[in-house]
């Protein structure tokens, strides 16, 4: 009987915002926040699909509870969720309370009408959409972008914290190749990624 | 070359965590770790690296997990919630106790007969002990510990997978 | 002190914060959801369904007659100051009440407004003065009549829509808050977790074996030589069910919209525009007309497949018998029937919603070259199956599945390929499940 277990680093479980680190050399998160209070506590993260815009939010929400503040979250999956939003801002207080909401988008022309509710109460906001609307005026936070260092780096401390391998290593041309291939997008860089990790995990196991 | 289960710490990742983290170990009465449908689990846990005072509350649960490039679903077999303020005594629950300083205890579960741990390609199921601990000043640290059910073989890759 | 966080978020395998107040503030605004949902059904309804239904179950019916011809125009303003009318015709109706007479105006039903004053009243030249109709009087106010009774269920349904959406998510958010108040996630599915999940799984699961789903539907249909008939998950089907859907659907948008253009023509007045929109919409609505008796014809020619099956749900190290039948008159170059393991994994991140699978196992059962069946009899084989000893039983929870199925694939002549999916349910290995409850025989 095998007790073997093919812990793969690249599983949902590992990739998912809040599972994965934030790593930036020139961005502090802290950095981020002070930022964020400097420009009128409402502003923006933009970014492509699987740029890290969940992650970086999901981080900061983390830094602001531990500043103190109250937190709220929302993931916007259609744009029935706009009562949610409506409630939410109506009723928390705006002086001790971070609106963190991911997915702007979905709301579509909603979320103008939303943004100015915000600006009424003098919430403190912080935003994903992956692309900034036309119609809006607050400040771009962060402008997520696919970078390859950051990439390699990322997929360095995945192999290391939940790798159960020692033997199965990428390149960084091969890393390169992953992500241009996948458009930037770490999302879908990272399920290649799973499908190589698992073939070569197991090629190593039954040649092994 | 790949290694039999080990405890797998949830310690959260990112450098700005200042708090130390216990270590939670745990012993299951089978050395294998291998059980099969309708099977009784049993065990024993001991939390160190903690001042037993900070902590408030703590959960014991059986449960099984799926891993992979789908989102993860969960099922519950056994889960227990162990609030310090009032302490239960084993009459409540046979099969648990607790000790005074709250840093070791003791668990049982009779196990279903599905879902058995499966290694698949993009599917894996997973059955574990979490023991998660939660503090008085808020925050929880969950510690899991794979154990197996059903002796179903690593799935081999399909021979077209050379891509 | 401070004050508790309304929402939590997970971080990793890490929540922080106190569900209680999420859980109360989510319970409090589901509810307040469920209430708007039902007084906004409840208006409706009063609004539309009691009318109808007084006027058919109330209303007295009475001989009447028409004294008098007119036009109720109605005006639409909209944002820029403009005005576009619409007409109607109204008649003069006189009637008897309790040895009385009543004259009362009548405009006809909604859906008969006119756009046009002309063809109003080309529709009142339809009713003669003088002549007799039947009409029905309102008991409590004499003076309103209607001149037809019946209901108009689209209103209702249109009607209940928006209250029904808003009744629905006030029903499930609360169940959702209850069950997760103030709760860590291995709370939640362990208290709650076997009643409320099964509502939300994907399949029903098996008595006795959780995450198996259940096998009831393919037990039920006994064949004629073995004891079970497996359901099929025909693709070519789908499409065919999915072509005529379209083409139907389309097809009726092209009819509508010409007929409209034929109006326009036979009254003197061409719209460019709606010609010019007319000839792509034609030429799709061909194609998919075309398409759609392709596959007709493809599945037709290919004729069905049926798998017949000695026993269900099946289980490790066992044997069954399998029969396989395939009607038509089309030959095939090759057969495979194949046994096969199949992994799916579901993933939702924001928008992204993306859904693998993969075979991870395959076995190839029979395969039989040059089929050339019989004018008039399919072709049939007989073949064992046997599963491997440590086959992984069937799985399926709500984002990941594990399943198995019985697939024929072939190639046949002058056709494109044949895949045709037979799912059938595996159980883990009979020595692990002594203790089992349920046989299925």
């Amino acid at each position: 009987m095998s007790t073997l277990v093919f812990q793969n680093p690249f599983s949902t479980r590992f990739t998912r915002p809040g599972a994965i680190p934030w790593l930036s050399a020139s961005t502090s998160l802290s950095s981020l926040l002070l930022r964020l209070c400097s420009i009128d506590n409402r502003a923006i993260i933009c970014g492509p699909h699987g740029s890290g815009k969940s992650t970086i939010l999901s981080h900061l929400v983390s830094i602001a509870k531990r500043q103190g503040l109250n937190v709220h979250c929302l993931r916007i999956s259609s744009w029935l969720d706009v009562i949610g939003v409506i409630r939410l801002f109506s009723t928390i207080h705006p002086k001790q309370s971070l609106v963190a909401i991911d997915s702007w988008e979905l709301l579509g022309f909603l979320g103008w009408f939303l943004c100015q509710i915000a600006d009424f109460r003098g919430v403190c906001v912080i935003l994903t959409v992956h692309e900034v609307p036309w119609w809006n005026r607050w400040p771009v936070l962060l402008h997520m972008e696919a970078d390859a260092k950051t990439f390699h780096q990322l997929v360095h401390k995945l192999m290391a914290k939940s790798s159960r391998s020692k033997n199965i290593k990428f390149s960084r041309a091969m890393l390169h190749d992953v992500l241009q291939r996948n458009s930037g997008n770490f999302r879908e860089a990272f399920f290649e990624l799973y499908d190589h990790y698992e073939r070569q995990s197991r090629i190593k196991t039954y040649a092994g | 070359m790949l290694t039999e289960s080990k405890p797998m710490d949830q310690n959260t990742s990112g450098s700005y965590r200042t708090q130390l983290n216990p270590k939670i170990s745990v012993t299951f009465n089978r050395e294998n770790i291998q059980y099969s449908g309708g099977d009784q689990l049993r065990a024993h846990y001991i939390v160190e690296g903690i001042d037993p005072q900070s902590i408030s509350a703590v959960e014991r649960s059986v449960v099984w997990y799926t891993e992979g490039k789908g989102e993860e679903d969960l099922g519950v077999v056994f889960f227990e919630r162990i609030q310090l303020e009032k302490r239960k005594d084993g009459s409540q629950a046979s099969s648990v106790s607790l000790s005074t300083d709250h840093l070791t205890g003791a668990l049982a579960a009779d196990l279903p007969l599905s879902p058995l741990s499966y290694e698949g390609i993009i599917v894996k199921i997973r059955w574990c002990v979490r023991i998660r601990i939660f503090f008085r000043s808020g925050r929880d640290f969950v510690s899991e510990h794979i154990f197996f059910l059903g002796s179903v073989p690593i799935v081999r890759l399909p021979a077209n997978a050379d891509k | 002190m401070r004050l508790p966080t309304f929402f939590n978020k997970k971080r990793g395998n890490r929540r922080t914060g106190l569900p209680v107040w999420g859980s109360l503030g989510e319970g409090i605004y589901h509810t307040v959801l469920l209430m708007a949902g039902l007084t906004i059904g409840v208006l409706m309804l009063a609004g539309v369904a009691v009318p109808e239904w007084r006027i058919n179950n109330q209303f007295i019916e009475v001989d009447g007659r028409i004294i008098g011809k007119g036009l109720a125009r109605h005006t639409l303003r909209d944002v820029f100051g403009g005005a576009k009318y619409s007409w109607r015709p109204a008649l003069l109706v006189q009637y008897e009440v309790k040895g009385e007479k009543v004259e009362s105006w009548n405009t006809v039903h909604s859906s008969e407004t006119s756009e046009t004053r002309v063809s109003a009243l080309n529709e009142l030249d339809d009713w003669e003065l003088g002549s007799q109709l039947r009409c029905w009087y309102d008991p409590e106010n004499f003076e309103t009549v209607v001149l037809k009774q019946g209901y108009n269920w689209w209103l209702w349904l249109l009607a209940l829509l928006l209250p029904g959406a808003l009744v629905a998510f006030g029903i499930t958010g609360l169940l959702h808050s209850l069950k997760s108040w103030g709760r860590s996630e291995e709370r939640q599915a362990a208290q709650f977790g076997r009643i409320l999940e099964t509502l939300a799984s994907p399949l029903p699961e098996t008595v006795g074996f959780p995450t198996i789903p259940a096998c009831d539907n393919l037990v039920n249909s006994p064949g004629t030589m073995l004891r079970f008939r497996l359901p099929t998950e025909s693709p070519e089907a789908w499409s065919l069910i999915g072509a005529g859907l379209f083409s139907g659907l389309w097809n009726v948008v092209v009819i509508l919209l010409a007929v409209n253009v034929g109006f326009d023509i036979a009254g003197g007045k061409a719209n460019l525009w709606l010609l010019g929109l007319l000839a792509p919409f034609i030429i799709v609505g061909v194609a998919s007309v075309a398409f759609f008796f392709r596959q007709l014809i493809f599945i037709t020619a290919i004729g069905p497949t049926h798998v017949e099956i000695s026993g269900h749900p099946l289980r490790p190290s066992n044997q069954y018998q399998v029969l396989l039948s395939q009607a038509g008159s089309v030959s095939f170059r090759k057969l495979e029937l194949f046994l096969e393991l199949e992994e799916q994994a579901t993933f939702r991140q924001g928008t992204d919603v993306r859904t693998e699978r993969q075979v991870v196992w395959q076995s190839l059962i029979r395969r039989w070259n040059n089929v050339e069946p019989l004018p008039g009899t399919p072709f049939e084989a007989d073949v064992q199956l046997e599963l491997p000893t440590d086959a992984m039983h069937s799985f399926s929870t709500t984002h990941n599945t594990v399943s198995w199925r019985l697939v024929l694939r072939g190639m046949p002549e002058r056709w494109p390929a044949l895949v045709r999916v037979f799912p059938v349910v595996v159980f883990p290995a009979e020595n692990v499940s002594a203790r089992e409850e349920k046989i299925i025989s």
